[in-house]
């Protein structure tokens, strides 16, 4: 850890309730660190320096929450920040009506009656309407825990959430965030996975990689 | 980089008060390493930054271990969690939340 190291913050549910608090962490980020965007994730991983006039920062929004959207989002953007939603294609393509339960069974905490309209998952308008000003990336097809001996599973994880994507977004994303925070190294039938998808950054628990 | 008991219990008085967050509904400061495994990227060189982030580091793990025995990945984690939301900002980070 004694070279560069990578500053991101993780969030998951942004409810309105705590938009003030969302407010105050993003003024505080914006106010000593720059916006990060893949391009520059992969020069500062080529060459150990950010190509901006300050260090980065990564504010990281997993699960693909409606309300990271609707509350984090526009924050985001007043304060010039680039955040990275980390989506789940399984959840935003859940029926509304199914995605409370969904969520429950897969592992995703939600707002109780967030929403009248039953969705709390992000939508493939809103999904499409990030990509760009900010940063789509991948968490798996389903936010399911997968067993590393499951190849199956495994390429429909991992693969087929890049497939989902591709086909909604028209183009393939950049980054993979393993659920339970993998790294790409340590287990050969993950590893072929992720190579078939094409992601270029893995995500994990404690480091960020590059792979191509 | 010397640990006193003093700093050990301060230590850990902030990973018992980090992790009575609700997670589901705040940002957590992380620290990752940066890895490039194309092979493209010259060696890294430390930094003073990071040279005194992994002496800490380093020093507080030693020190937890020596007290508490071996340390756990979700230890660990909660070790450059408070690292984090120490060194982010010129304040706590989760002193921003309040």
């Amino acid at each position: 850890m004694n070279g560069p190291t990578l500053r991101v913050v993780n969030y998951h549910l942004t409810p309105t309730m705590r938009a003030d608090q969302y407010d105050r962490e993003f003024a505080a980020l914006a106010a000593r660190y720059a916006p990060v965007r893949e391009d520059h994730l992969q020069t500062y991983l080529r060459t150990n320096r950010w190509p901006m006039d300050r260090e980065g920062v990564l504010p990281v929004f997993y699960n693909g929450y409606r309300n990271n959207f609707d509350v984090a989002r526009p924050l985001l953007e007043k304060h010039g920040l680039v955040g990275w939603f980390m989506a789940v294609p399984g959840y935003t393509d859940c029926p509304f009506n199914e995605q409370s339960k969904f969520a429950a069974s897969h592992t995703i905490a939600t707002v109780p009656d967030e929403y009248s309209d039953g969705r709390s998952a992000l939508s493939w308008d809103e999904l499409r309407a990030l990509d760009g000003p900010h940063v789509v990336a991948s968490h798996t097809r389903s936010h399911t825990r997968v067993g590393l001996d499951d190849a199956a599973v495994m390429h429909s994880e991992i693969v087929g959430a890049q497939e989902d994507f591709t086909r909604e977004l028209g183009h393939p994303v950049r980054s993979f965030a393993w659920l339970h925070g993998g790294r790409y190294g340590h287990n050969r039938f993950a590893d072929a996975a992720v190579d078939r998808a094409g992601y270029e950054f893995l995500f994990s628990n404690f480091a960020v990689q590059k792979l191509r | 980089m010397q640990i006193d008991d003093a700093f050990l219990d301060e230590f850990e008085a902030d990973i018992v008060r980090l992790s009575r967050r609700t997670y589901a509904e705040v940002g957590v400061p992380m620290y990752l390493v940066p890895e490039d495994l194309t092979n493209q990227t010259a060696h890294h060189q430390p930094n003073a930054q990071g040279q005194t982030l992994h002496d800490t580091f380093t020093a507080v793990c030693a020190a937890l271990a020596a007290r508490n025995g071996a340390l756990s990945s979700q230890d660990i984690a909660h070790v450059l969690e408070v690292l984090a939301d120490r060194h982010f900002l010129d304040q706590p980070f989760s002193a921003v939340a309040r």
